[in-house]
């Protein structure tokens, strides 16, 4: 069938612009399709959501209506979903449509801006397309998207040197980042790092870049009396020993090797391939050392969530690859992608309307025996399955509400008609339905800036880890209220 | 890379074979194409709305569904006289529909693939996408439209691009194919109007007029007939679906809806569409806008209506167009290894769903799920009407509402109200009148507001009292004193003698909204009480059937408080449904909300729950009024107090 031997494909083709394009194009509206297919909101988004239901009620920038307390840590996110809901009164639609819009703008930043040609546009769109994590945490509710826009504008700013601004760009993305999510900076620190050291900035240039963070800081100290947030104090008091922060991280690398074998490969060949590519050795280093971070603080409870970030910059590394000289291998080449995603267990690709927590395969390894599943594996939760019932796009339905809380609306209602303070660890979609009427206090911590600051009681485990509950403070609350 | 592109030398377009060994494949595809179409072939349960009309025409009954009442029943005359005709032939009506859906459906396949790819390699990127199609392979037998549309399409199409701009018989040939299409589907105008509107500019409006006046002078002739014989434009399926006065937000959500089960079930259909668009406006041809425009129209259009209670059926043409659109503009040839990479991501995406049509043999059933009223159709009919189903027993109706219009049949009843028309009406003959609670063949029912509990294309209507009983009769003894009088109107348009001056002012004043006041004055129209009336406060959990609660029926009810008034109110409502609560004030309203059920997918013994609503209002409010929005059936209101 093959009439041409392959020697004789020559480097670049000739294209036809129009089946380029619309391969290309195709290829997005698959994306799209799954985006749609598996959009769903995490129960810890809903921490963010409060808070933006509160603004559009005219509470202000809180969780609890009645106490300024910053209980996120993505201000930037925070304030775009406040933005875009003021003008949409609907939280969980605004929060799904704003994370699909900014995927595919990511989409279109990687494929018009970032790669060489069709064929590598091609093989980074299918990279992203069929990666577990870059799909479900593309919704999913938290800023992981908008870290997506950043981070590949930023890179693809940084691989056009043609540009006469790009440091002051390249700041001012970064700036920005660090008010999404300030583990994101390392995805870009080492690029930033070194196009500084190529050109060293202006002082007005560095002022703007600042600009945001500074706005930020000084509205926080004002607003809220503290400049970091208790999400972040409270993880930072609730560090483990070392020792055991690697081995859960090296049972998070595992987890995702189990179950997203392609982002975990994708990301391998692109610190490799990165080493050796001269202008990719910043987007190489990052990698490395967002999978060090990933492995020495224990990883996330939310499988293949900490890998999201790093498969984008993989599929970055992939769009600068002249894929097109492969020839006619181009095409196994397009397969290997999506067979090594098709065979991550209920790829993405393949789930539909009726995922959920009852879909998962039995972990009992013989008939009468119990779960058998060792500690660090299963302090990782597959976060979508557990949730997308309650909040999958695909659930929706007219006769209900979305996300439909009737059943906690009526325990809220219970519990308002008795007191107006409560001690519930359900900071999420439960907190949420509760809107103003419930003053929630997280034993963990992560809304409450007292609580943060104590130490967590037990052993170490990844995730959030309950306070002494016992202490004055939080005895005292409903008295005080 | 545009540098490197253009000093590039030539690539000989031969990498992925021969072109002769390229059109061998396309043409095996084809023969896969029939293979797929034979083995998913079935006939739903609305072919047979028209099967029953089709027959009484042969019997010489006339084009009608129940053979006393001239009533359009159908959607697609041109479609339902094609199949008439093979009938008339073939004097059966189940293979003759599938036999007549599988060659057009080929034919259109035909088109797409010889006739607008623009070359072998686009061909067979342009059969695989319209293979891995569920909605294009479910609705290419099926029994209604479907085929007849998508060839109607192509061959308009094929003309539209094939035909020299200049050539003076090309807009009279669109124009002619735009009105059979019209006559086939009206909404199908969507997809084509911008088309032929630009072909027209292209040649020039003035001279393009007399030509175009071909096809117009065809949808004229028919809507003529329709308004004559029928005594309205349109079917009385559009009034029964699209005049039940549900609110237009609601169809919009359940339009979104609709859209969602279509990228549940069938992935590959709107990725496609929206790849078209995508691709149309950013980088093709100035010529294939408005073919890309037409796409867009038709999206709206679907959304806009709520969709339909077939999963993916009003994709399926906007599909063809999509698949025409990337298949004609692109020499895939050029490109084999970007044509070869986009069938496999097409194969994934059509199989990607377990309800992929390519999956399913001869046991494919029903799994009694459903998304708001929205189902996979030949899933549930296949066991009964499918071409391979291991139950199907010929070309007799086995279906269990087939069964029950023969019982009825052999009961002697005259009349049946039963709400299935398809198999039930068909297997009832013309003897029996079908008395249709969805209204589709019902010309009274279709012109009474729709109950709250609708899902799409099924707008449930309250039989007046009396009116089974005069369709029995022939007397009119539909006891409300309004619908009696609209009832009466109405058959002199319906039985009356066609040329009657009176028959004809009645059809002006049916279709002018002449009528509206008989409805709005019935128990169909606003109920308007007093907030003193409703003053009374009944606790929560109290009997829902009490006499002092009031019914809230299809109009609603409207509660006036006499003066304007701030703050929350308190009410009690049936509290296994929802409500929809309007605040006005002078008749302009000043907020809104919904009020889900506190006990929903209960049985109603729950009674009354009381409810505090304290809404974001614009202003205060004199009168608010209470509609249905969803439950089960029966709705009720108890009380009302402003400022509890």
């Amino acid at each position: 069938m093959i009439e041409a031997p392959v020697a004789a494909v020559p480097t670049v083709h000739r294209r036809s612009t129009s089946s380029t394009s619309v391969a290309v194009v195709l290829l997005g509206a698959f994306l799209a399709t799954v985006l749609i297919r598996t959009a769903w909101v995490a129960d810890g988004a809903f921490v963010d959501l409060r808070t933006v239901a509160n603004v559009i009620t005219g509470h202000g920038l809180r969780w609890n209506v009645d106490e300024r307390v910053q209980a996120f840590s993505d201000p930037l996110w925070v304030l775009l979903l406040s933005l875009v809901s003021l003008l949409i009164h609907q939280p969980y639609a605004v929060v799904l449509a704003v994370s699909i819009f900014l995927t595919l703008f990511t989409a279109a930043v990687l494929s018009s801006r970032i790669a060489v040609n069709p064929f590598a546009a091609l093989i980074a769109l299918a990279i992203l397309t069929f990666s577990r994590s870059f799909i479900e945490y593309a919704t999913a509710g938290f800023q992981t998207p908008l870290v997506y826009v950043l981070v590949a504008t930023f890179w693809a700013a940084y691989l056009d040197r043609s540009s006469g601004d790009q440091t002051r760009r390249l700041m001012l993305l970064a700036s920005l980042c660090a008010l999404t999510d300030w583990s994101a900076l390392l995805a870009i620190g080492p690029g930033l790092v070194a196009a500084l050291h190529e050109t060293r900035p202006r002082g007005r240039d560095l002022a703007v870049a600042v600009a945001p963070v500074a706005a930020w800081v000084l509205f926080a100290a004002w607003y809220y009396g503290a400049v970091i947030p208790p999400p972040i104090v409270a993880a930072w008091h609730a560090i483990g020993p070392l020792p055991a922060m690697f081995k859960q991280g090296i049972a998070y690398l595992l987890d995702a090797i189990d179950v997203d074998p392609l982002t975990v490969a994708a990301i391998g060949l692109a610190i490799i391939g990165g080493v050796r590519s001269r202008e990719l050795r910043s987007l190489s280093i990052g990698l490395v050392l967002m999978l060090a971070t990933v492995v020495f603080t224990g990883g996330d409870v939310m499988s293949g969530r900490a890998l999201a970030v790093p498969v984008l910059l993989a599929a970055i590394a992939a769009a600068r690859q002249p894929w097109d000289r492969l020839g006619v291998l181009f095409v196994p080449a397009v397969a290997g992608i999506v067979a090594l995603g098709l065979i991550a267990p209920e790829s993405p690709v393949l789930t539909g309307a009726g995922y959920h927590r009852e879909t998962q395969p039995l972990s009992v390894p013989w008939p009468n025996m119990a779960s058998a599943v060792v500690p660090a594996r299963a302090a990782i939760r597959d976060e979508r399955r557990n949730w997308y019932a309650v909040t999958g796009l695909l659930t929706m339905q007219r006769t209900r509400a979305m996300p439909d809380v009737t059943s906690m609306e009526r325990e809220v209602e219970e519990l308002a008609g008795k007191q107006t303070v409560v001690v519930d660890e359900r900071i999420g979609l439960f907190a949420y339905a509760a809107g103003a009427r419930l003053h929630i206090v997280d034993p963990d911590g992560r809304t409450d800036p007292v609580l943060a600051r104590q130490s967590p009681v037990g052993e170490w485990k990844p995730g959030p880890r309950p306070r002494d509950l016992r202490s004055t403070y939080a005895a005292a609350i409903p008295q005080n209220r | 890379v545009t540098e490197v592109e253009a000093s590039a030398p030539p690539v000989p377009r031969v990498a992925l074979g021969a072109e002769q060994q390229v059109r061998l494949l396309s043409a095996a595809l084809l023969a896969v194409f029939f293979l797929v179409l034979l083995r998913t072939a079935w006939l739903s349960d609305d072919s047979y709305i028209n099967f029953r009309t089709i027959d009484n025409f042969l019997h010489g009954y006339g084009l009608r569904w129940n053979v006393v009442d001239r009533v359009e029943a159908f959607t697609d005359p041109l479609w339902l006289f094609l199949v008439a005709a093979c009938v008339f032939v073939t004097r059966e009506f189940y293979y003759t529909a599938i036999a007549v859906s599988v060659l057009l459906s080929f034919a259109a396949a035909v088109l797409v693939a010889g006739y607008i790819a623009a070359d072998a390699t686009a061909a067979i990127v342009g059969l695989v996408l319209l293979l891995g199609s569920k909605a294009f392979v479910d609705f290419s037998t099926s029994g209604l439209e479907g085929p007849l549309t998508h060839l109607l399409l192509a061959a308009f199409f094929v003309v539209y691009w094939n035909s020299r701009r200049r050539d003076r018989t090309r807009i009279r040939n669109l124009s002619l194919l735009a009105a059979l299409l019209i006559l086939t589907r009206m909404d199908a105008a969507l997809l084509v109007l911008p088309a032929l509107a630009a072909a027209m500019i292209e040649r020039g409006v003035a001279q393009s007029i007399r030509p175009a006046a071909w096809g117009l002078l065809l949808v004229v002739a028919w809507e003529c007939f329709s308004l004559l014989y029928f005594g309205f434009p349109l079917p009385n399926t559009a009034y029964a679906k699209l005049g039940g006065g549900v609110p237009r937000g609601d169809l919009v959500v359940q339009g979104f809806i609709y859209v969602l089960d279509s990228i549940a079930l069938d992935p590959l259909t709107l990725m496609t569409i929206g790849a078209a668009v995508a691709a149309t406006l950013t980088a093709g041809a100035r010529r294939d806008w408005p073919v890309a425009l037409g796409l867009i129209f038709s999206a709206v259009y679907v959304v806009a209506a709520g969709g339909d209670f077939m999963s993916g059926r009003f994709f399926a043409a906007p599909f063809v167009c999509a698949v025409i659109l990337l298949v004609r503009r692109c020499e895939w040839g050029a490109e084999p290894m970007l044509a070869m990479a986009i069938i496999l991501l097409a194969v994934v995406a059509a199989i990607s769903t377990h309800e992929s049509s390519l999956l399913t043999d001869s046991r494919f059933r029903h799994d009694f799920t459903d998304r708001d009223g929205i189902v996979d159709e030949r899933r549930v009919y296949y066991p009964f009407t499918g071409l391979m189903s291991l139950e199907r027993r010929g070309g007799t109706l086995t279906h269990p509402w087939a069964q029950h219009g023969r019982e009825v049949l052999a009961s002697g009843e005259r009349v049946s109200a039963y709400p299935a028309d398809g198999f039930f009406g068909f297997a009832l003959g013309p003897t029996v009148y079908a008395l249709d609670p969805f209204a589709l063949g019902d010309a009274l029912l279709a012109h009474l507001p729709a109950a709250a509990d609708w899902r799409p294309g099924h707008f449930g209507r309250r039989i007046p009292e009396g009116y089974p009983a005069t369709l029995a009769s022939g007397v009119n003894e539909i006891v409300e004193p309004s619908i009696h009088e609209l009832y009466d109107r109405l058959q002199t348009v319906t039985r009356g003698p066609i040329w009657r001056w009176r028959r004809l002012r009645e059809i002006w004043r049916f279709n002018t909204g002449g009528n509206a006041t008989l409805i709005a004055e019935s128990s169909y129209g606003i109920r308007h009480l007093q907030a003193s009336d409703l003053a009374r406060r009944k606790p929560e959990g109290s009997s829902s059937t009490a006499p002092d609660v009031v019914r809230v029926r299809e109009g609603g009810v409207a509660v006036d408080f006499g003066a304007a008034t701030h703050g929350p109110i308190e009410i009690s409502l049936d509290g296994n449904d929802d409500y929809r609560i309007v605040f006005t004030r002078n008749g302009r309203v000043v907020g809104r909300e919904l009020v889900r059920a506190r006990w929903p997918n209960t049985d109603g013994s729950r009674g009354l729950a009381v409810y505090r609503i304290d809404p974001d209002l614009a202003g205060p409010f004199d009168q608010i009024g209470v509609t249905a929005y969803q439950g089960a059936g029966v709705f009720t209101l108890g009380h009302v107090i402003a400022n509890p």
